[in-house]
């Protein structure tokens, strides 16, 4: 039911800016139309094809400067269950001053709270003069319903809450500071219920006469109801005259949550809920043209009995830029996650070609193997090629391939053609004149 | 058969088209007959965009890069009708790579290799206002809200966002190595689907 109300909001978005263009004299939109038709064929012969549409649309200018609509959706079509289906990612009405000084929305828009969040509701934020800014939200979570076709997808209508707001430094060079609050639960329970604070500072130093940049943030979450410090997170950027980057991260979980079932995080299936994870990147640029980068992550996890289990993640590999030269960008990498249970490791290959000025080839090859003792099959390897033109600046047309090998629960081969077109239509007229 | 094809046909496009691209930089892409019309409109003449400035400086190389200042103007100027909010042109295309065919070289620097993995704390420090004098750094300098939606939201692209296409195959391991990261985008329903038998057919 709340399907057939989205599609139908969204619908009624897209007539009244196509269709009735008096309405809105003077409204300027931007945005961009793709569709994707693609034929599959699966392991066991099985075969469909699916027709996806997407519309991305930016309303400004609607009746006032400062008013505006957002909107992002998506229409699809399979063809051999005859089945069609329509999501709304986000859709609202936004008010929004010079510079964001006030900034309105109403209706459903995604937020970065404790999490990234797609909300029903309302979100106000006001920045006047001065050093402190504010920002409130209330609504209705949403969470994307997986149905046993996976093609049909939509928003579940929850009936839950959620509300909460942020009190935050603005204009302060080099210097980041907020007091954050967040509860989410239906009328009897409370899932959860956060009181953050966050702080970040930048500074430059010289040393050995090399330019360092250093820009530093600390976040922590504790669950007021839970009475308990849901989370601890540290980062650290290091930029040694730009051609040396770190970043550096260190995460403490210990989440205690009450969603119902089915909605808990993952992590508390798999664990106690703590976990601590430790993490860097080093990318150097040995080159104008040429970066090597190597990322490690290091965790540790609390089980149901106790015991605590280790884990790594280890990549590395070299990244080439030759876009000006040959028009070629490149990636080769390798991995290897190193969990108590199994071991993976693969190698990754990318390019992404500029025959010319309106021809473009991307594609590549991944190849992972699988240790444990529980399955048979050990390797997969999958290929990937889409061959793009782009007429003009607007339009892209793009033919797509994939070939997998072993790919478990997605197809064997599937190809396809990809249409997109960035669009925009209004008045000539510069708005900061009006 | 089908991988020799595909394979066959990606070396002959790939061969045959060689040789065409010509890079060009934001100031090699601009176009004064696209853009005569709206810039008269617009009252702009072209000393607003081409300054000329006169340089005393001797030494060749420094003489150089300060006639191509001069020359040339800044984003600025650009920016103002392509890209900021309150003075954009409604037909000015907004994407990048309209004017930028080398999107690394304005990435910020942050933006390594695993810069995904990182960012998250980033986007909740609401760096737009606080940050604004470093440029560049805030994510809606270059990202609008869809960027943020198609990663988190959308499951179903035909493009690799997050996960190497393989990944199903092995995402056990790393959902036993960082589970917190899975939280970030997926609800235990999403694990619960699969292992309990649900059948997924598209993508």
């Amino acid at each position: 039911m709340r399907g057939d109300f989205n599609k139908k909001a969204f619908a009624i978005a897209v007539v009244i800016v196509l269709v009735f263009p008096s309405i809105i004299y003077g409204t300027d939109v931007t945005g961009k139309y793709t569709a994707i038709y693609q034929g599959r064929e699966d392991r066991d012969g099985e075969k469909e094809s699916i027709f996806d549409n997407y519309l991305r649309l930016d309303i400004n200018n609607l009746f006032n400067p400062d008013i505006s609509v957002h909107a992002y959706g998506k229409y699809g079509h399979g063809f051999n269950n005859d089945f069609s289906d329509g999501d709304v990612y986000y859709l609202y009405l936004q008010y929004r001053t010079f510079e964001g000084r006030t900034d309105l929305r109403l209706g459903r828009f995604p937020i970065e709270t404790h999490r990234f969040l797609t909300v029903d509701g309302i979100n106000a934020t006001l920045r006047p003069e001065g050093i402190i800014g504010v920002s409130a939200f209330a609504g209705q979570p949403r969470y994307l319903e997986i149905d046993p076709d996976r093609f049909h997808r939509e928003f579940r209508d929850t009936g839950d809450y959620i509300f909460g707001g942020k009190v935050f430094l603005q204009g302060m060079k080099g210097l980041r500071a907020n007091v954050s609050y967040s509860r989410e639960g239906n009328g009897e329970n409370v899932y959860r219920d956060l009181l953050g604070a966050g702080a970040g500072k930048d500074f430059n130093l010289k040393v050995f006469d090399t330019d360092v940049r250093i820009s530093s943030d600390v976040l922590a979450d504790y669950n007021t109801d839970k009475s308990n410090m849901d989370k601890l997170t540290g980062r650290v950027n290091v930029f040694f005259d730009k051609k040396v980057r770190v970043i550096l991260g260190a995460d403490r979980y210990n989440v205690k949550e009450d969603y119902p079932e089915g909605r808990e995080l993952i992590m508390s299936l798999l664990s106690t809920g703590r976990e601590d994870r430790l993490s860097y990147t080093i990318f150097y640029d040995i080159t104008e043209n040429l970066a090597v980068y190597q990322a490690s992550t290091f965790t540790r996890l609390e089980m149901p009995d106790g015991e605590w289990h280790r884990g790594t993640i280890i990549k590395g590999g070299i990244n080439g830029n030759f876009l000006k030269e040959a028009g070629l960008d490149f990636g080769v990498g390798v991995y290897r996650f190193d969990s108590f249970v199994a071991k993976a490791s693969g190698v990754t290959t990318e390019i992404k070609w500029h025959l010319s000025g309106k021809w473009t080839f991307e594609g590549g090859v991944e190849a992972v193997s699988f240790n444990t003792p529980f399955r048979d099959s050990k390797t997969a390897t999958t290929v990937t090629g889409e061959v793009k033109y782009s007429p003009n600046r607007r339009m892209n047309v793009a033919v797509f391939a994939e070939q997998s090998d072993n790919p478990e629960y997605t197809s064997d081969f599937r190809a396809g053609i990809r249409v997109e077109y960035n669009f925009s239509f209004g008045p000539f007229e510069d708005r900061s004149t009006k | 058969m089908r991988r020799l094809i595909i394979g066959a046909s990606i070396i002959a496009i790939m061969a045959g088209c060689s040789g065409w691209y010509v890079y060009k930089d934001p100031s090699q892409m601009f176009s004064h007959k696209v853009h005569k019309e709206i810039l008269e409109d617009k009252g702009f003449k072209c000393l607003d965009c081409h300054r000329f400035l006169k340089l005393k400086e001797r030494d060749i190389r420094i003489a150089m890069e300060f006639s191509e200042i001069g020359l040339y103007p800044k984003r600025y100027v650009c920016h103002y009708c392509h890209i900021e909010e309150k003075t954009r042109t409604v037909m000015a295309p907004d994407v990048c790579s309209t004017c930028h065919m080398n999107i690394h070289a304005i990435k910020p620097l942050t933006h390594v290799k695993d810069w995904r993995n990182f960012h998250a704390v980033d986007a909740r420090q609401d760096k737009e206002r606080i940050d604004e004098s470093k440029d560049r750094q805030s994510c809606t300098k270059c990202h609008r809200e869809w960027f943020c939606t198609d990663c988190h939201m959308r499951r179903d692209t035909i493009q690799t966002r997050m996960h190497p296409r393989p990944f199903r195959f092995i995402h056990s391991v790393e959902a036993q190595v960082d589970p917190a990261r899975c939280s970030s985008c997926h609800i235990t329903q999403f694990c619960l689907d699969c292992h309990r038998g649900k059948a997924r057919r598209y993508n």
